[in-house]
């Protein structure tokens, strides 16, 4: 088996389980929904704090989602014998991120300018909050592997995670919603997304090994 | 011969070497901290002048300082601990990793409890979004995700080796999170705080402030070390030269 083979065994996988790939992104629906009924509906006070609304709630739809990266491959056995495969583990999880990022970080990247128009977001900004969304997603999900994998033997492990991955997600966040705001405001779009490209390609090639190890410690801890 | 080279290393993996060494070190640690912290602050409080601009409120400079100098450095000195564990499996290595962790949130929370009583008769608000505040606060959350995970775990080498990654994944985050957070500070509200800039300190506060952040490295390692101490006690308490001592 090649590493194209299990890239798309986990394709399949999450396609064939739809409520797991759409619960998320329901919930990044919803979450938005709230702000409006808690806030204001006044879009004179939605429009300044809407696409960091978007940013902030995409990131918690991450975290939230994470739990699905390992957890059913920890249960079955399968990521024992994943373990002990030819194909580096370290292959194994770069291309597990990249499909776990095709399921959600491309929904949510495309979903963000409707939530955005419903919080009355200026529309110039749609295509850079897009774009932002789905670069940082690629690098959260590889830093929110490292994350999952550490904690997927545990009972209670999605809790312990949640704390763990968060403040790794700041310089995304930061870089992310930045950009969004350089594009509204006219400043220059350029320095905030080359940064956030940068830490994203950072992310994925550093994270493999953590995550490799990660896995490797799970296991033994059965 | 290379295997004496070495010895001094290997000894470390002997929790009962450990024990001895440290009985030793301790006392003296002690000393050096209440005599550099004691001068340091004794000198800082009572005897070096008053601030221009801010009256006395300064003086919790000579706690803060030193507080924030060793929650930084104690994320490092636990990641390192952590990553000469994973490497040659020492054991005392994670336990001093361990250690260090509740040890460095408590100092960030200090930093961060002394920076708030600074600030309210500086700035007029007890907090304020700055780019150093908010990563000090990043960095406790990140010193409380390793204390969580660590004793998440039943398995206590499964905990072990959880934390080291998370630390050492830490510190690369590090540079990252407050290069960041320094961008989104000069973005969203440019140039509120102008203390950092302010004209370097006089040398009569200059001096007992390095005396303070001195004592605070020796007061930082008694503890780490008395620390280590009670948990490798506790690690080997039935094992025979733990019954002997005790």
């Amino acid at each position: 088996m090649t590493i194209w083979h299990y890239f798309l065994r986990d394709l399949k996988l999450y396609f064939r389980n739809a409520s797991e790939l759409t619960t998320p992104l329901i919930f990044f629906l919803i979450a938005i929904a709230m702000f409006p009924l808690g806030v204001s509906p006044e879009s004179a006070l939605l429009r300044p704090i809407s696409f960091g609304l978007v940013w902030v709630v995409a990131l918690f739809c991450m975290q939230f989602s994470l739990d699905t990266l390992y957890r059913d491959d920890f249960s079955s056995g399968a990521l024992e014998q994943l373990v002990q495969h030819e194909v580096p583990l370290a292959v194994i999880a770069i291309s597990r991120t990249l499909v776990y990022w095709v399921c959600f970080g491309v929904p949510i990247a495309i979903m963000a300018p409707v939530l955005g128009l419903m919080l009355a977001m200026e529309s110039s900004g749609f295509g850079v909050l897009s774009l932002t969304l789905l670069v940082g997603t690629m690098g959260m999900a590889s830093i929110g592997a490292i994350g999952s994998a550490l904690t997927v033997s545990l009972k209670k492990g999605s809790v312990v995670m949640t704390l763990i991955v968060l403040p790794m997600f700041v310089p995304f966040l930061i870089f992310g919603s930045g950009a969004v705001n350089a594009a509204i405001t006219g400043a220059n779009v350029s320095p905030p997304l080359t940064a956030l490209v940068g830490i994203t390609v950072l992310a994925l090639s550093i994270c493999p090994p953590a995550i490799a190890a990660s896995i490797k410690m799970s296991v033994e801890n059965g | 011969m290379a295997s004496n080279r070495w010895e001094w290393f290997h000894r470390w993996g002997s929790p009962k070497w450990y024990y001895q060494k440290s009985s030793v070190w301790t006392p003296w640690l002690a000393v050096l901290s209440v005599v550099l912290l004691g001068t340091g602050l004794v000198w800082g409080l009572a005897f070096a002048p008053e601030d221009v601009k801010q009256g006395n409120s300064y003086r919790i400079i000579f706690l803060h300082v030193p507080a924030a100098f060793l929650a930084l450095a104690g994320y490092y000195i636990m990641a390192i601990a952590g990553a000469i564990g994973l490497i040659w499996r020492m054991k005392l290595s994670f336990i001093a990793m361990r250690a260090a962790a509740p040890l460095g949130a408590l100092l960030t929370f200090i930093s961060l409890f002394t920076g708030a009583v600074w600030g309210k008769p500086t700035w007029g608000t007890y907090w304020v979004w700055d780019a150093r505040i908010t990563s000090m606060l990043i960095l406790f959350f990140l010193y409380l995700g390793v204390i969580v995970l660590t004793d998440a775990f039943v398995r206590k080498d499964s905990g072990d080796k959880a934390g080291a990654i998370l630390a050492l994944v830490g510190t690369v985050n590090i540079p990252i999170i407050y290069k960041s957070v320094d961008w989104w500070n000069s973005l969203h509200q440019p140039a509120t705080i102008k203390l950092t800039s302010a004209p370097s300190m006089d040398a009569s506060m200059w001096y007992p402030l390095l005396l303070c952040i001195l004592g605070m490295y020796a007061f930082y390692f008694f503890l780490l070390l008395r620390s280590i101490r009670t948990r490798v006690v506790e690690q080997d308490k039935s094992k025979a030269w733990v019954k002997e001592i005790l």
